[in-house]
């Protein structure tokens, strides 16, 4: 099972939003036993990345600083505007 | 007739948590939702309702108390607990009304696109909340609901202007097209931005701090378990409680500090996949036309400026509460005041010590708006099954856009002052837009010349 992190302010709003549509892209590819998305706070990322398989980021990150963290970081904005929704989909498919 | 009027007022009578799943079951259906998914969500937002009371209890229980104590011992009489926005706004979902703003919002959204009056598409249902909070407060003080939607639609067009009016600086400041933030919080830069224009005068051109390192040092006290054991600890401490009882306190507070985002998560676990289904009918309708996304706040969150200010005013905020006449509330859940400091990174461009000073500015403001409002606030947590102890009230400190609140409601309680105050909202938001227009500009060639 692959734990995926959403952070947002306050791991509350923006967060579940996408947390929400990626588990239900996951539920209905027939997923939803490999993986689940999880809302988590911002403030503190680094303690919620102990546990975590990916992090899709809502805030941009820069490429240094993906390179910081221990796992793979996605973008997921493109979940919230619709742009390029299909692409990241993929990725996040490919690492689960 | 008499009868539908009956079964529908037995059914709100069973309580938001029993009847709010009900409609979100049925809207489920009415877009096309499976059954199960639909009956899902809905319970979902019953469990939300049940959760945000359950820790609301809990810690008006502990933390509420104990402030009590901390009165007695002092003689600082502050009687209101600030638990922050997470239940502030997860009890405005059960106000009677709430669910109505859901059409009101996208209605007039679509309309303004359909005259093009603006290109904004606000895609954020959380924030539906926060016009339901300004529509409750109205309707609080005037008795009338229907006031209440007058001017929180008022409040839904001064936003998509507003994501209209900044769009080429978001794009610069994120680096991402194609969006806007119609987040409520960033009216308040029609205040914030003249001051940030005034500070030029004032300090050294060029002069900033390096958030990054501060972000290093002091980030930990921003972590919602963190805060909320040493401000309980303190409170307990200054209480007169014993050391092992303030710990234990302490522990209690950053609990329920880190269960409200747990069970606030929830509404929104609850309401994407209706707003997914309003979205794409909404899209659907506006084929090959240019629509800017409106999306909340967060994605200004990895900016540490941000947090460096919120983490920097705290023992501001708590002083001035201490001492400041005419205030009663206990600055506590939401110290991390997001609301102040992401609107003053976008009108200082991350100055940070701008952004610093007008979080103190704001403070006092911060805390005579959420005095006045916490009996609004305490009664709706009492209406919808919270416990508050005997003498307690429960607030909001920092709410998003506190100054324009504070002022339209005292102005419909006809106090002499705000109507100062809502010319001079007037006036500056009258320059204000006129001034993004040169922002936008200057972003554009940025934007331009970059690409």
């Amino acid at each position: 099972m692959k734990n995926i992190i959403v952070a947002c302010g306050g791991g509350i709003a923006t967060s579940a939003t996408v947390a929400s549509k990626i588990n239900s892209e996951l539920e209905s590819r027939g997923l939803s036993h490999k993986a689940k998305a999880e809302a988590v706070d911002i403030k503190s990322l680094e303690l919620f990345m102990r546990n975590a398989d990916i992090y899709v980021s809502i805030t941009p990150t820069p490429k240094a600083k993906k390179e910081e963290f221990s796992i793979p970081v996605l973008n997921g904005i493109p979940f919230l505007t619709g742009v390029g929704k299909d692409e990241v989909l993929e990725q996040l498919l490919k690492l689960i | 007739m008499e009868l539908i009027a009956s079964v529908f007022q037995s059914i709100l009578d069973l309580g938001a948590a029993v009847f709010l799943p009900f409609v979100i079951f049925i809207l489920g259906i009415a877009v096309r939702m499976k059954v199960g998914k639909a009956f899902s969500s809905g319970l979902t937002l019953g469990v939300a309702f049940v959760g945000i009371s359950l820790v609301i209890t809990f810690i008006m229980g502990n933390v509420g108390a104990a402030a009590e104590q901390f009165a007695t011992n002092t003689g600082i009489q502050l009687r209101a607990l600030d638990l922050g926005w997470a239940p502030a706004l997860g009890l405005c979902w059960q106000w009677q009304y709430a669910f109505i703003m859901f059409p009101v919002q996208i209605g007039i959204n679509l309309i303004l696109l359909f005259l093009g009056w603006t290109d904004t598409l606000n895609v954020d249902m959380w924030n539906v909340a926060n016009k339901i909070f300004t529509a409750f407060l109205v309707a609080s003080v005037t008795g009338s609901a229907v006031v209440g939607f007058a001017v929180a639609a008022g409040q839904i067009v001064f936003e998509l202007k507003n994501a209209d009016a900044t769009k080429h600086q978001l794009h610069e400041l994120t680096g991402i097209p194609g969006i806007s933030m119609p987040h409520p919080m960033f009216l308040s830069n029609i205040f914030f931005y003249p001051i940030s224009r005034l500070l030029d005068f004032v300090l050294p051109a060029k002069s900033n701090l390096n958030a990054t390192n501060l972000k290093n040092y002091i980030g930990v006290f921003g972590e919602n378990h963190v805060m909320g054991f040493i401000i309980g600890t303190l409170i307990g401490l200054i209480g007169g409680y014993s050391v092992g009882a303030a710990l234990m306190l302490g522990i209690q507070a950053g609990a329920a500090l880190t269960l409200f985002p747990l069970v606030s998560k929830l509404f929104m676990t609850a309401l994407t996949p209706l707003s997914d289904a309003a979205n794409t009918f909404i899209k659907k309708r506006f084929p090959g036309k240019e629509i800017v996304i409106g999306l909340d706040w967060p994605i200004l969150a990895g900016n540490p400026e941000i947090w460096v200010a919120i983490i920097l005013t705290i023992p501001v905020a708590l002083g001035t509460a201490m001492v400041l006449p005419g205030n009663s509330v206990f600055p506590f859940g939401n110290l991390m005041n997001v609301c102040v400091c992401a609107a003053a990174f976008m009108s200082t461009r991350g100055n940070l010590i701008k952004m610093i000073i007008i979080s103190y500015l704001m403070v006092p403001i911060l805390c005579w708006s959420a005095s006045d409002f916490a009996p609004m606030l305490s009664q709706l947590a009492l209406d919808t099954g919270s416990k508050l102890p005997e003498g307690q009230l429960m607030a909001w400190w920092g709410m998003d856009i506190a100054e324009i609140r504070w002022i339209v409601v005292s102005a419909f309680e006809g106090k002499g002052p705000a109507f100062a105050g809502l010319v001079l909202f007037a006036v500056l938001a009258f320059f204000y837009f006129k001034w993004m227009k040169k922002e936008e500009a200057v972003s554009l060639s940025h934007l331009e010349a970059g690409a």
